[in-house]
């Protein structure tokens, strides 16, 4: 009598997890997952273990300003974008940390951009990274945090996001029941396609020297020196960018990076104002200066390909058998581009 | 720490696993300490003022118990006028203790719950006057469950008093009674007879008791989190603005605030009663399909139903049967000889006013609740009186009182008054109560079914369907119920397939469609305010 | 004992006194005629019922309220 009893309360709990389960998926929104910025965040856990050489970490400057199969397409080294919208330095701290669970690339590329905005908690980029993030010792240990200081509540809505979605049953549609079957399609390795054009109509001369300073946000200090920390114990080296914002970079800025990253014995490579990358603002952006576009990312990304083949010793793997699926995804990639 | 959190589920698993981990003669102590956990995450500091009621009724009752013992002894021997004597002295005795034993507990209940509103009104005086002087009002935080557990703890002592039954040797016990943490919240009232066993012995594990009590407790969560926090949502929208807002709406606001404290208040006490069960702990009944009255007397012994059975006991019968009121009975029955039933109904009408004072105050300290009681008074004070003419009316009228057509014409007229009752009691005070009221009858707006606006205030169409849905399956419930259908043994019959999609069912819709989360502002319980 | 069938056909001359024993459960005294009838009682009888007493197993029967106005005289 009560073995049959046991048995039939376990699979009462099975098959409710498994109807659990499912709810949390169906009711997750839209935007968090088939935004195409947030395929960026999803499309990691569909590249092979182990095979990226360099990994790009950063905000939306990243998935709309580098192009891996250009990198792919000019050296044959293995990289991918792998960012979300406005993320802020600390959040970059734990998506490194996942990023060590499947991958271990041999350089992180870290855009600065968002180091000197202040770290307010906007709940939506917050998720945007975190909703696509696998349950594992990164996403656990970015919740309990104590910056963030989440409830108990809040903390469970990470691990089930139906606790915060839920509200969505009066929005369904089919497509939310097709994403229990979708495959996530990385096919442009972290890369966020964009043709549009809105030309930059202010300054394009805006990394002068002048003597104003400015400091890199206290957290985003804090985090940055976290991030040196674990890129050094996982033997990948480190390096500072920051990609092209005529809005938003400035000579004070510059001299901050540089001063942090000579403090840490990092490289630090600038891509403002670089004749050699040779950006165009009147075919090159996007929205005005705030992101690249396809032509931009084509530049940088050539740029920084060279400067990464001329720095470090990066296989090419374009011969390589097991890489040949990126060569069908480069064949994609310059079709639409 | 709310009873429809996640905290209160996690801190409800723990209990229930220490107590059927712990040996049978420490499980009471188990409930025992963990009542008094949940009762400090509650209220903090605040848990001195329990300890103290808990400890004087105690003391109190163990003295009044010495008492009769002592007068048992002193009447072996003696002569008639002796153990008269005797009796009377002991007689007074136990009445100077049950005094002490309410100045103490009603007296730390009417400071913290009722000064503000004293000293208001003195103030007020004071300012009639022309005094200058002001009583400054004080802040006073209620401590979790005091309007019922000092209820209870009043009951003890009263019940010792009346020798129903015998003072508690055992303090433990004393204590568990009064801080239970299922009942702590909006009760219901117990009694000390009903309850101190079941809570002392220790039971077994189980699995029926588990699975009816949980499944009792998401019945409850469905009510407290699928209806009435969503109907809460369209009635405070309107209240919080009522003067923008008339007929056609506030009908429903006030319609739906009904449904809501019903939801609320009897979700709750499933809540509670189920997570009680689970401990093999059955706690008394406290609502019996209260819409279902055909009189206002009748619904007062189905909403509620252990304040009202406390009102009974220690207000009612304690007015009625004092020497003044019994005099006053005979009295009017002597005067009123040819008219017996306007007789009886005044002599009633005496000790049924305080008792709805009591009421009134006990829900809050205010005028307007003192006039909420003051409804139902005058209600069933018209209502008695009138019960003849009716009567007689109905026989003229060759209309047949037993018809089904005359039972619902009953319990319309019933809701009617109930909801009438509710707005006074949503209302912020007796003006505002007053202005909704009269804002129901523009008939102008009876329109606004149609135009769309009532689902600018919180709810879409689709929120309102899941209202609907779920007022209807709560409907259903409550009918089954009302013909006494056991619905979880009922349940219990069906095959496997329906009885997991009933559960399923039943779970997921609290998640899916309970009102929680960012997207929604929580609203605490209703009658855990008190 | 008949004084106080008596007494109680007052309030409801329907009931047979002598032999129901379900006089509060079938409601056929409510708690308002009860108040009346003890105010009855204490004068005919001249005793002293108090809150205490009102119990249904008191007042059940005839019989029942007449060992009540014993066990009180």
């Amino acid at each position: 009598m009560k073995h049959k009893l046991l048995i039939s309360v376990s699979i009462f709990i099975i098959i409710g997890l498994i109807l659990f389960y499912i709810l949390n998926i169906i009711l997750l929104p839209e935007w968090v997952i088939n935004n195409d910025a947030t395929l960026s965040a999803r499309g990691i856990y569909e590249e092979e273990k182990n095979s990226l050489d360099v990994v790009f970490v950063g905000s939306s400057n990243i998935y709309n300003g580098i192009s891996p199969l250009e990198i792919w397409q000019e050296t044959g080294i293995t990289s991918y974008s792998y960012a979300s919208p406005e993320q802020k330095i600390w959040l970059s701290y734990y998506a490194i940390q996942e990023l060590f669970a499947y991958q271990n690339p041999k350089v992180i590329m870290l855009d600065m951009n968002e180091a000197f905005a202040d770290d307010n908690l906007e709940e939506d980029n917050i998720r945007k990274l975190l909703d696509n993030m696998k349950l594992g010792k990164a996403k656990i240990n970015a919740i309990n945090d104590e910056f963030l200081n989440y409830g108990i509540e809040d903390k469970l809505s990470y691990i089930f996001p139906i606790i915060r979605y839920h509200t969505r049953w009066n929005n369904l549609s089919t497509k939310d029941i097709k994403r229990l079957f979708y495959h996530y399609d990385s096919t442009y390795k972290g890369y966020s396609l964009v043709k549009g054009i809105e030309p930059f109509e202010g300054n394009t001369d805006y990394l002068n020297y002048t003597d104003e300073t400015t400091n890199i946000n206290d957290i985003a200090l804090k985090y940055l020196d976290k991030i040196v920390e674990l890129c050094k114990e996982n033997g990948t080296e480190l390096v500072l960018i920051d990609m092209p914002s005529p809005n938003t970079w400035s000579y004070a800025r510059h001299r901050a990076v540089e001063e942090y990253a000579d403090s840490k014995e990092i490289k630090f490579l600038e891509l403002n104002c670089v004749d050699e990358i040779g950006i165009d603002w009147n075919t090159d952006t996007q929205d005005a200066g705030w992101h690249l576009n396809v032509n931009g990312a084509s530049k940088v990304s050539k740029y920084v390909a060279n400067y990464l083949k001329r720095n470090f010793d990066l296989t090419d793997k374009r011969e390589n058998e097991i890489y040949q699926t990126w060569n069908r995804d480069l064949e994609i990639y310059l079709k639409n581009k | 720490m709310e009873i429809n959190s996640l905290k209160f589920i996690i801190f409800v698993a723990v209990v229930i696993l220490l107590y059927f981990l712990t040996p049978k003669k420490y499980k009471w102590g188990i409930l025992l300490i963990s009542s008094y956990l949940f009762y400090w995450i509650n209220s903090n500091q605040l848990i001195i003022f329990i300890i103290i009621t808990t400890i004087s009724i105690y003391l109190l009752g163990l003295l009044l118990g010495k008492i009769d013992k002592k007068l048992k002894l002193q009447c072996e021997n003696v002569t008639k006028e002796e153990k008269k004597n005797l009796k009377e002295r002991a007689k007074t005795k136990r009445k100077i203790i049950v005094f002490v034993a309410l100045i103490i507990n009603l007296g730390i209940l009417g400071v913290i719950k009722y000064f503000n509103f004293f000293c208001g009104n003195i103030n007020i005086l004071l300012n009639l006057f022309n005094i200058n002087i002001q009583i400054p009002s004080m802040k006073f935080v209620l401590p979790i469950g005091i309007s019922y557990y000092t209820l209870q703890a009043l009951s003890y002592v009263i019940d010792i008093y009346r020798q129903k039954i015998e003072a508690d040797k055992n303090i433990g016990r004393v204590a568990l009674f009064l801080v239970f943490f299922p009942q702590i919240v909006e009760g219901p009232i117990g009694r000390y007879k009903d309850l101190a066993n079941q809570l002392y012995n220790p039971h077994k594990i189980e699995f029926n008791h588990i699975k009816n009590g949980t499944l009792l407790a998401i019945w409850g969560l469905f009510q407290k989190m699928v209806i009435a926090d969503r109907l809460g949502i369209f009635v405070d929208a309107v209240f919080s603005n009522h003067l923008q807002y008339s007929g056609f709406i506030v009908v429903c606001a006030v319609l739906f605030y009904t449904f809501q404290i019903y939801a609320d208040f009897a979700g709750c006490i499933n809540i509670v009663s189920g997570v009680a069960e689970i401990f093999g702990i059955s706690l008394a009944e406290n609502f019996r399909r209260p819409f279902f009255s055909r009189s206002i007397q009748e619904f007062w012994k189905r909403w509620n139903i252990t304040l009202g059975v406390w009102l009974k006991e220690y207000i009612f019968y304690s007015v009625a049967f004092s020497k003044w009121c019994l005099n006053l009975t005979t009295k009017l029955n002597l005067k009123l000889k040819k008219y017996k039933h306007l007789a009886k109904t005044l002599s009633a009408l005496c000790p049924l006013f305080f008792v709805w004072i009591a009421n009134g105050l006990w829900h809050g300290a205010s005028w307007k609740y003192i006039f909420y009681g003051m409804y139902y008074f005058i209600i069933m004070a018209i209502g008695m009186m009138l019960t003849p003419i009716l009567k007689k009316l109905c026989k003229y009228l060759k209309i047949n009182v037993n018809s089904k057509k005359y039972k619902i014409w009953q319990i319309l007229r019933t809701f009617f008054i109930v909801n009438i009752g509710m707005l006074i009691f949503r209302a912020a005070d007796i003006s505002s109560a007053f202005s909704i009221l009269k804002s129901m009858f523009d008939f102008s707006t009876f329109g606004e079914f149609f135009n769309g606006k009532i689902f600018t205030l919180g709810l879409d169409v689709g929120e309102f369907i899941i209202l609907g849905i779920s007022l209807i399956i709560m409907l259903i419930v409550d009918f089954l119920q009302e013909k006494n259908y056991h619905i979880r043994e009922e349940i219990e019959k069906r095959n496997v397939v329906l009885r997991w999609s009933i559960y399923y069912a039943g779970i997921f819709s609290i998640i899916i469609f309970g009102i929680y989360g960012k997207d929604y502002n929580p609203s605490s319980f209703i009658y855990g305010q008190f | 004992m008949e004084k106080l069938v008596e007494i109680l056909k007052k309030y409801n001359p329907d009931v047979d006194y002598y032999t129901n024993e379900h006089i509060i459960d079938e409601e056929a005294l409510d708690s308002f005629d009860i108040i009346s009838l003890v105010a009855d009682i204490d004068r005919e009888f001249d005793v002293e019922i108090t809150a205490k007493d009102i119990i249904p197993e008191n007042f059940n029967s005839a019989k029942k309220i007449y060992e009540l106005i014993e066990r009180l005289s």
